[in-house]
């Protein structure tokens, strides 16, 4: 007989401790799930929101993108420098610059979100900061192209004053 | 007495005018109320199947702090009947190379198997499918047609040329098998207490005060008690005996290989075996149809309520325990059976012929 690793004499002591443990433990885990069974649920039902809870995702959540514009000046960071699109492993940022220097803009910016994989590359190396991902989660479609965002969709997204 | 058998007499009464009348033979009638009875009892362990998947996936929701099926109706109570259609509307594949007889008769035996156990039932005082036939032997019935349902699950292993089939349904055989002993060591300690293999008579022989006439209030059948649901529990295959159908070792067991209502049938059958112990274990311990405040029940409440709740009170047990335990391991389990179950139901049946005799 053998009682988790150690081996037990067959004697009927032995046999009437492996018993007696054996109902015991089955009485502590009947026990754990009556508690369980009471207790209150985790489960979201998603779609039916309760007002009570709070369902923003946590800090640091990677959801739909947006391009930040400056509060002071009221205009796009970006300075269509292109580094996300070098950086990035799924090729789905498409910018179209414009202008030299301190006048240099995107025209175009096009992010594909259905080849998007979240990796926050292009965030990190933006050298102006301005290029960020929301924690706006809903954004399922019905149709794959509308994933597509241009530059009108991005550019309504986040405001944050300069520094 | 009640409404209830008010009509059914006034019915009896009308419709053996009728034959009188018309020169009918009476045997007409009788086959018409044992077809009502026997479409009734199916009707009733359908529904309650239904109903018995519904309460397992809330239990297991429950136990695992979810909430369970939610969507389909009010909390979700149209989920199983959805479900059922779908498997009713599902393609029937029948795989290459099998057996195509025994495919079919598998699920078809195991079901009339677990079906043919509510024929002895004692639903209420003089209530059994049969009209007042109580059936002098109906615990030894339970038990043998309980056994031939072990050919459906052979059936279904063999003919459906899969060796995942196969080993589910030996594996089966020998659980089955193994644990019908240790259930009849318990069951023949309540034939010796009641005297008596009828199911009406064990359930009258436990009239008392309130519930306290009960078996499950004698100390001396406590022993038997335990061991008729360890070993029921194995019987119908569940958690934590479900090695015949261990997912993580065997994909599905015996109906791997099944689709469509074929499965369902398979699924339908587990449960209503289920459902089957439930009233086995209510009538043999916890009274059968008697009503816990006393016989004649006060409100005149029908026997068959008190029937009802006693079974789905075990059935919900049974579940509250399939969610806390895992499996047992193949030889744990034949271990348990013959080392431990079978001597401890030899020395059930020891302590209550002492207890019958001495005391």
């Amino acid at each position: 007989m053998t009682r988790g690793r150690q081996r037990l004499e067959p004697t009927f002591a032995n046999l009437l401790l492996i018993v007696l443990e054996g109902a015991w433990s089955i009485v502590v885990g009947l026990s754990v799930t009556f508690i369980n069974f009471w207790r209150k649920k985790v489960t979201d039902r998603y779609p039916h929101r309760d007002p009570n809870r709070n369902w923003q995702p946590r800090p640091g959540y990677r959801g739909d993108f947006a391009l930040i514009t400056d509060k002071e000046t009221g205009k796009l960071r970006c300075i269509a420098c292109q580094q996300c699109q070098k950086i990035c492993p799924d090729q789905c940022i498409l910018v179209v610059p414009e202008g030299k220097g301190k006048e240099r803009h995107p025209t175009e910016f096009y992010i594909d979100a259905g080849l998007c994989m979240y990796c926050w590359l292009c965030v990190e190396v933006c050298p102006a900061d301005a290029i960020t991902m929301t924690p706006d989660y809903e954004t399922a479609t019905d149709n794959p192209r509308k994933l597509i965002r241009d530059l009108d969709y991005l550019r309504g997204g986040v405001v944050k004053a300069s520094g | 007495m009640s409404v209830l058998s008010a009509i059914t007499t006034w019915l009896r009464d009308a419709l053996e005018g009728i034959c009188q009348r018309y020169g009918i033979p009476l045997l007409a009638v009788d086959i018409l109320a044992w077809l009502t009875a026997a479409v009734s009892v199916i009707a009733l362990v359908l529904l309650i199947v239904l109903f018995f998947v519904y309460l397992e996936r809330k239990v297991s929701g429950y136990v695992q702090t979810r909430l369970g099926p939610m969507r389909v109706g009010p909390i979700g109570l149209f989920q199983t009947p959805m479900d059922a259609l779908k498997l009713l509307l599902k393609e029937d594949i029948v795989p290459r190379g099998a057996d195509k007889i025994l495919h079919t008769l598998g699920p078809v035996l195991f079901f009339v198997a677990a079906m043919l156990g509510y024929v002895v039932i004692p639903w209420d005082a003089k209530a059994t499918i049969a009209r007042h036939v109580d059936l002098n032997i109906g615990i030894l019935y339970v038990t043998a047609v309980a056994s031939v349902g072990i050919i459906g699950l052979i059936m279904a292993g063999w003919g459906s040329n899969n060796k995942w089939s196969l080993l589910g349904a030996m594996r089966s055989a020998a659980q089955m098998i193994s644990y019908e002993v240790p259930m009849l060591l318990a069951i023949i300690c309540v034939v010796m207490q009641a005297q008596s293999l009828s199911l009406g008579q064990i359930v009258n022989s436990q009239q008392g005060t309130w519930l306290l006439g009960w078996y499950c209030w004698r100390p001396w059948l406590w022993l038997p008690l335990i061991l008729f649901f360890i070993a029921a529990t194995a019987e119908v295959n569940r958690v934590p005996f479900d090695i015949p159908e261990a997912e993580s070792e065997l994909v599905a067991g015996y109906h791997t290989e099944y689709s469509g209502m074929k499965f369902g049938l398979f699924f339908l059958t587990e449960f209503a075996n289920v459902f089957i112990v439930g009233l086995v274990g209510a009538t043999l311990f916890f009274g059968g149809w008697l009503s816990p405040f006393g016989n004649p029940d006060p409100l005149h409440i029908p026997g068959f309520f008190w029937l009802m709740a006693k079974a789905l009170a075990i059935v919900i047990f049974l579940m509250w325990v399939r969610w806390t335990l895992p499996r047992l391991r193949v030889d744990q389990l034949m271990a348990l059976a013959w080392k431990l179950l079978i001597p401890a139901g030899f020395l059930a049946i020891f302590i209550v012929a002492v207890v019958l005799l001495y005391v």
